[in-house]
C-alpha cells in the first residue's frame, strides 16, 4: 500500500503540468454552441496528439503512447487542475477506440484509429433504441445484406454528439437468432443520406443528444467488427470501457466541492450571518465532503487494480452508484443556497451559478445512461454478491 | 500509487480470521456475555499477542503499523469480538503513552506483563478531549469520568487531563480507596465500560502531549473504531445474502426479488466506500501525511454511520428472526449503533471537517 506517485508518474506528472500551464492559456473560451465548440477543440486535440499526450494509454502500434491507466490518470488529474477544455471524444478514444484496438480488422485499425486521435473523426454509439434501453438485447434495428454490404433500418436514440459525429459504433439485428445472439457490432459513416439526426431536446431546453433514424443507410462490407451475429460481446466490451469510464469519475468532485465552499463563503443566511456560521450547512458540507473524498479514493483503488493488470473489483462496480447521486446532491445543496434565483432560466442566469443548475440536470442523465441505477444494483447483487436472478 | 495489501498484510488477516474462529466463536462469545465474564478473550488476544499488533518492536510488540492494525480491527468486527481491552490498552493508552519520549517504555514497566492500562477519557467524545471534569492539585487528581472503555478490570488508569492546548497525561493504579469504578450496564454486552470517580487519587505525570500529538492519537483511535465497523458491516452483510438465499417466501428464495437484491447492493457500495476511506487514513497515518487525521475523521464518521445503515438494512432483510435474542444479528447490530458513538460521533467529526474547511 502506498499512494505516493512512484519516481518516473511523478516525473510524468511534472512534465505534464509544465507544458499544460503553457499550452492552455493560449487558448480563448470555449463557444456555448457544441459544434462551434468542436471546431474550437480540434487544433486542441491536434496539439495533444503532436505532443504525445493523445491515446495515452493506448498500444504504441496504434498510435498511443503505451502509458500505464495510472499515468493516463495523472494526465486527467492535470487538466483538470490546468483547466484544460473538456473532451468532446470520450466515444472514440474512451470507448470505440478501445474496442476497435480488441475486435477489429487490421485494415479497420489502421484507417480509423489515428484519426480518433488527432481529433479529425469524432465518434457516436448508436445503441440505445426507443423499446431497447435498459433491456439492449431488444433492439430491432436491421442490417440485411445488400451485396457489398450492408443495409441498415431502424431507430436510435439518446445518442449524444450524434450532430457532430463521423462514425458511429453501431449495434443492429442481422440473424434470426434469439435476442442478443442475432446482432452484429457495425462502424456507420454518418455523412450519408440514410442517416437522419434529429436533436432531442432534453428537460432543461437543450439539445444535446438526439434521435437517430436510420433509413435505408449503408454500411460497406469491410466495416463489421468482430464476428458475423457476435455482436453482443463486443458491445459487452465498450460498454466495459464506458463503465470503467464513469467510474473513475468523468466529473471532478474536488473541484465541485470548492467552489461549492466558495459559493458557502460568499453567502450569508436569512438572519444575515454567515451561512458557514450555520450548524446544518456545516454538517451538510461536510458530509459532502466526507463522500467526495471516499468517491477519489475509490476512483484510485479502480486504477491501482486496473494498473496491476487485475480484473476491476467490486469497488469498480460500487463506483458508479456511489457517484451519481454525490454529485446530484453536491448540486442540489449549492442550487439551495442560491435559493429561488438558483430556478431561473439558465440563460438569464450568472454563468457561475448556471453552472450548478445545469449539472444537476446533467447527473440526472448519468445516472440513467450507461446502465440506470436499478441495473447496477441488479448486477451488483447477481455478480458480485451471487443473488439469484429473478 | 499502490491501494492493495502486500502478501505479509493478507496473510496477517488471514491468520488472525481464523484464530478468531476458533478461539472466539460466536457460540462463545454469547456463553462470555451471559456469564458476564469476558476475560476469556483478554487471554486469547494476550494468547495471539494481538496486543502488540501495530506495536514496534523494540517495544515488545509485533510490529506492523496503521495498515495491520486497522486490517486486525476489521476482523475483530467481522467476528464481533469483544475488543474493548484492545481498543483502550494497545489502541488508547499504549497509543498515547507512544507519542511521549520513553512514554511507551515506562508504561510496560509499570504494567509488568500482567495489569491492563486503559485511556481514562469519556468513551463517547473524541479522545484528544481529555478527561474534562478532573482536577489536579499537589499530584492528586479529583473528579469524574463518566463511560471509560473497558475501566472495569483496569490495573492502571491513563489519565489525559486538558492543559494549555495540549494534554498532561497521568497514570493513576486502581485499586486503592482513592479510585472508585462503578460498572455501566450496555446494550451491547461485548463491551465494558464504568464511571471512574478519582479522590484525591494519587498520580503520576508521565509527560505532556501538544495538540497535534493528541489528534495524531486519537486518529488511530478513530481509524480502528472505523476499521472495526467496516468489518461488522461485512459480516452483515455476508449473513444477509446467505439468510435471503436459502429463505423462501412465495415459492422462491427471498433474494431473487429485486427490492431485496437492491437493498444489498446499496450495502456493498457502502462498504467499498467505507473500505477506501478506512485504508487509505491508515496508510497516511502511518506514513506521517499531511491529511492523515482528517481522513481519520472522515473513516470514523463515513464507516461507523455505513455500519449503522448496514444494520438496519440487514435486520429488514432478516425479517423478524432477525429481530430476536436468538439471533446473531443483534450482536454485530447493537455494536454498530455502539461503535457509532464511541471516541467521537460522526457530527462532532463533521464539526471537525467544517472547521478545517473554514466555512465562513
Amino acid at each position: 500500500m502506498d499512494f505516493r506517485d512512484a519516481a518516473e508518474d511523478a516525473a510524468f506528472r511534472e512534465t505534464v503540468r509544465a507544458w499544460l500551464e503553457s499550452e492552455v492559456p493560449r487558448l480563448g473560451p470555449a463557444p456555448d454552441k457544441l459544434e462551434e465548440r468542436v471546431e474550437w477543440w480540434r487544433p486542441w486535440q491536434r496539439r495533444l496528439y503532436e505532443a504525445g499526450y493523445a491515446g495515452l494509454a493506448w498500444p504504441r502500434e496504434y498510435g498511443g503512447r503505451g502509458a500505464s491507466v495510472l499515468q493516463q490518470a495523472i494526465f486527467y488529474e492535470e487538466c483538470d487542475r490546468a483547466g484544460a477544455p473538456d473532451r468532446l471524444d470520450v466515444i472514440g478514444a474512451g470507448f470505440a477506440g478501445p474496442t476497435l484496438i480488441e475486435h477489429g480488422t487490421a485494415a479497420q485499425k489502421t484507417r480509423f484509429l489515428d484519426r480518433i486521435l488527432t481529433g479529425e473523426d469524432l465518434w457516436c454509439q448508436l445503441f440505445s433504441e426507443p423499446g431497447a434501453g435498459s433491456d439492449l438485447a431488444a433492439l430491432a434495428t436491421r442490417a440485411t445484406p445488400d451485396g457489398d454490404g450492408w443495409r441498415i433500418d431502424g431507430q436510435k436514440v439518446w445518442t449524444s454528439a450524434a450532430q457532430v459525429a463521423e462514425y458511429a459504433i453501431l449495434l443492429a439485428r442481422t440473424g434470426e437468432g434469439e435476442r442478443h445472439r442475432g446482432i452484429s457490432f457495425f462502424i456507420l459513416p454518418m455523412r450519408q443520406p440514410g442517416v437522419d439526426v434529429r436533436p432531442l431536446r432534453q428537460m432543461l431546453g437543450g439539445a444535446e443528444f438526439n434521435e437517430v433514424f436510420l433509413d435505408g443507410a449503408h454500411v460497406p462490407g469491410d466495416l463489421l467488427v468482430g464476428q458475423l451475429g457476435g455482436g453482443w460481446k463486443v458491445a459487452m466490451s465498450t460498454l466495459g470501457y464506458e463503465r470503467a469510464a464513469i467510474a473513475t469519475g468523468r466529473v471532478n468532485t474536488l473541484r465541485l466541492l470548492d467552489e461549492l465552499i466558495a459559493l458557502v463563503r460568499d453567502t450569508r443566511g436569512a438572519d444575515g450571518l454567515p451561512l458557514g456560521q450555520d450548524a446544518f450547512v456545516r454538517q451538510r458540507l461536510a458530509e459532502l465532503y466526507t463522500r467526495m473524498t471516499l468517491q477519489r479514493l475509490t476512483g484510485k483503488r479502480i486504477l491501482s487494480t486496473l494498473a496491476e493488470g487485475g480484473a476491476p473489483g467490486p469497488e469498480a462496480s460500487t463506483a458508479k452508484l456511489f457517484t451519481t447521486p454525490l454529485v446530484e446532491e453536491i448540486c442540489d445543496f449549492a442550487l439551495s443556497v442560491i435559493g429561488i434565483e438558483g430556478q431561473e432560466e439558465p440563460a438569464d442566469m450568472d454563468p457561475a451559478r448556471a453552472k450548478w443548475l445545469r449539472l444537476a440536470y446533467q447527473a440526472r442523465g448519468t445516472s440513467i445512461a450507461g446502465g440506470t441505477t436499478f441495473i447496477q444494483r441488479n448486477i451488483l447483487a447477481e455478480r458480485v454478491l451471487g443473488m439469484p436472478r429473478d | 500509487m499502490r491501494f492493495a495489501f502486500n502478501e505479509e498484510q493478507e496473510m496477517l488477516r488471514d491468520a488472525i480470521r481464523v484464530a478468531l474462529q476458533r478461539e472466539a466463536g460466536l457460540d462463545k462469545i454469547r456463553r462470555w456475555v451471559d456469564a458476564a465474564d469476558l476475560s476469556p478473550f483478554d487471554a486469547c488476544a494476550v494468547g495471539n499477542a494481538w496486543v502488540g499488533i501495530g506495536v514496534a518492536e523494540e517495544l515488545g510488540g509485533q510490529g506492523g503499523g496503521r495498515v495491520e492494525q486497522a486490517l486486525m480491527f476489521e476482523e475483530l468486527g467481522r467476528a464481533v469480538a469483544p475488543s474493548g481491552v484492545l481498543l483502550a490498552g494497545a489502541g488508547g493508552a499504549l497509543g498515547f503513552a507512544v507519542r511521549l519520549p520513553g512514554g511507551a517504555e515506562f508504561l510496560r514497566e509499570v504494567l509488568d506483563g500482567e495489569g491492563t492500562g486503559v485511556l481514562c477519557v469519556p468513551a463517547g467524545r473524541p479522545a484528544d478531549e481529555g478527561a474534562l471534569q478532573v482536577q489536579v492539585a499537589g499530584g492528586r487528581l479529583s473528579g469524574v469520568i463518566p463511560m471509560v472503555l473497558e475501566a472495569p478490570g483496569a490495573s492502571h488508569l491513563l489519565v489525559p487531563l486538558p492543559s494549555g492546548d495540549g494534554l498532561d497525561l497521568w497514570l493513576v493504579p486502581d485499586g486503592g480507596s482513592d479510585v472508585d469504578i462503578k460498572p455501566r450496564r450496555m446494550i451491547d454486552r461485548t463491551r465494558r465500560f464504568g464511571d471512574v470517580r478519582l479522590q484525591q487519587a494519587k498520580g503520576i505525570r508521565i509527560g505532556r502531549l501538544d495538540r497535534g500529538a493528541a489528534q495524531d492519537a486519537n486518529a488511530v483511535i478513530a481509524l480502528l473504531v472505523a476499521a472495526e465497523s467496516l468489518g461488522l458491516a461485512r459480516r452483515m452483510l455476508d449473513m444477509t445474502v446467505e439468510y435471503v438465499g436459502q429463505r423462501v417466501q412465495f415459492g422462491v428464495p427471498v433474494a431473487s426479488f429485486q427490492a431485496v437484491k437492491h437493498a444489498a447492493a446499496e450495502a456493498l457500495v457502502d462498504i467499498e466506500a467505507a473500505h477506501s476511506g478506512v485504508y487509505y487514513a491508515a496508510w497516511a497515518l502511518q506514513e506521517g501525511q499531511a491529511d492523515g487525521v482528517l481522513h481519520a475523521w472522515i473513516a470514523k464518521a463515513f464507516a461507523t454511520e455505513a455500519a449503522v445503515r448496514t444494520a438496519d438494512r440487514a435486520l429488514l432483510l432478516h425479517g423478524a428472526i432477525g429481530y430476536t435474542w436468538e439471533h446473531d444479528l443483534q450482536l454485530f447490530y447493537k455494536r454498530a449503533k455502539l461503535n457509532l458513538e464511541l471516541f467521537g460521533s460522526p457530527r462532532s467529526y463533521r464539526e471537525r471537517m467544517a472547521e478545517v474547511l473554514a466555512l465562513h
